[in-house]
């Protein structure tokens, strides 16, 4: 479906277009999400929240951008926003860290269910790696070597010039290899 | 571990998605999708009720009425005792409580 033929379809209030939409973008907004938030469920959840907020707001679309860099970056925000509300949930609470009988919860391995099977263990490192990084570089190393999108399309989706992501991609690389060297050698 | 292979590793590591499929969410998602838009919104009242309560919440009203009720009370005692002061020091400035130099009550004879 090209740009101004879905703006047509949205203008003149074809009911089939949102689920056109969701047809064509559910796999990039799942997988965007899932590698975001490394749960299958919260990436469920997610997609389910982007494209309630995509019908809702479909009305306000006139096309300024890209579709798929619209649902991109609510994609991003919403598995962001999850992310950081989890994190809320995990350290507040005084009450629940005294009363707390469990343990404080490990990191567990994620296995995107897309990987080959070669490279499920080195793929799971990465992803643990990729979560000690800055929520920016993490977001534009996600997106460019997982969703395979250029530089300027990364720039579009995070609203920053090409020249701030390319400094992102740089640090993030950087900043993985680090911590993918000091993994590998604890383990030796 | 050489550098050289750990360099290796490292770049493999960094590599480990290429090629890798893309997920698919779970069936009927429009389905899903519908079920949450149509599902019902709880009301203001609502809201506030499933927030207070909480057991975080509940229990910091809790202690919150407990420390005003303190407050409360402490504070009626020192009034309590500013009172009776008050009512000493007219007592005194009327010379109520002592006995009268003047009639002696019991002889009544002059």
């Amino acid at each position: 479906m090209n740009q101004p033929e879905l703006i047509d379809r949205i203008k003149n209030g074809d009911p089939s277009v949102f689920n056109d939409i969701v047809e064509q973008t559910k796999k990039l907004v799942y997988n965007t999400a899932l590698s975001i938030v490394q749960s299958e469920e919260d990436a469920e959840d997610i997609t389910q929240d982007v494209f309630i907020e995509v019908y809702e707001n479909l009305d306000g679309f006139r096309g300024a951008s890209q579709l798929s860099t619209w649902i991109y970056r609510i994609t991003v925000n919403k598995a962001l926003d999850l992310e950081k509300k989890k994190k809320r949930q995990k350290n507040g609470g005084l009450l629940k860290q005294i009363f707390s009988i469990k343990p404080a919860d490990e990191p567990v391995n994620f296995n995107h269910p897309g990987v080959l099977l070669d490279n499920k263990e080195k793929a799971a490192t990465l992803f643990k790696a990729l979560k000690k990084l800055p929520k920016n570089q993490r977001v534009a190393f996600t997106l460019h070597k997982i969703e395979g999108l250029s530089y300027q399309e990364i720039s579009e989706i995070m609203e920053t010039s090409l020249y701030a992501v390319e400094s992102l991609m740089v640090r993030a690389k950087t900043g993985l290899k680090k911590l993918l060297e000091n993994y590998y050698q604890s383990q030796v | 571990m050489n550098k050289t292979k750990l360099a290796t590793l490292v770049e493999e590591t960094l590599d480990s998605m290429n090629g890798a499929q893309r997920a698919e969410p779970a069936p009927y998602l429009l389905t899903r999708i519908n079920a949450k838009m149509n599902r019902e919104i709880p009301s203001a009242w609502e809201r506030i009720s499933l927030y207070l309560s909480r057991p975080g919440i509940a229990i910091v009203a809790v202690a919150f009425l407990i420390i005003l009720n303190l407050v409360i009370y402490s504070f009626n005692n020192t009034t309590t005792d500013i009172n009776l002061q008050n009512l000493q020091g007219a007592a005194d400035e009327y010379s109520m409580n002592n006995s009268s130099s003047l009639f002696d009550l019991e002889n009544i004879q002059p």
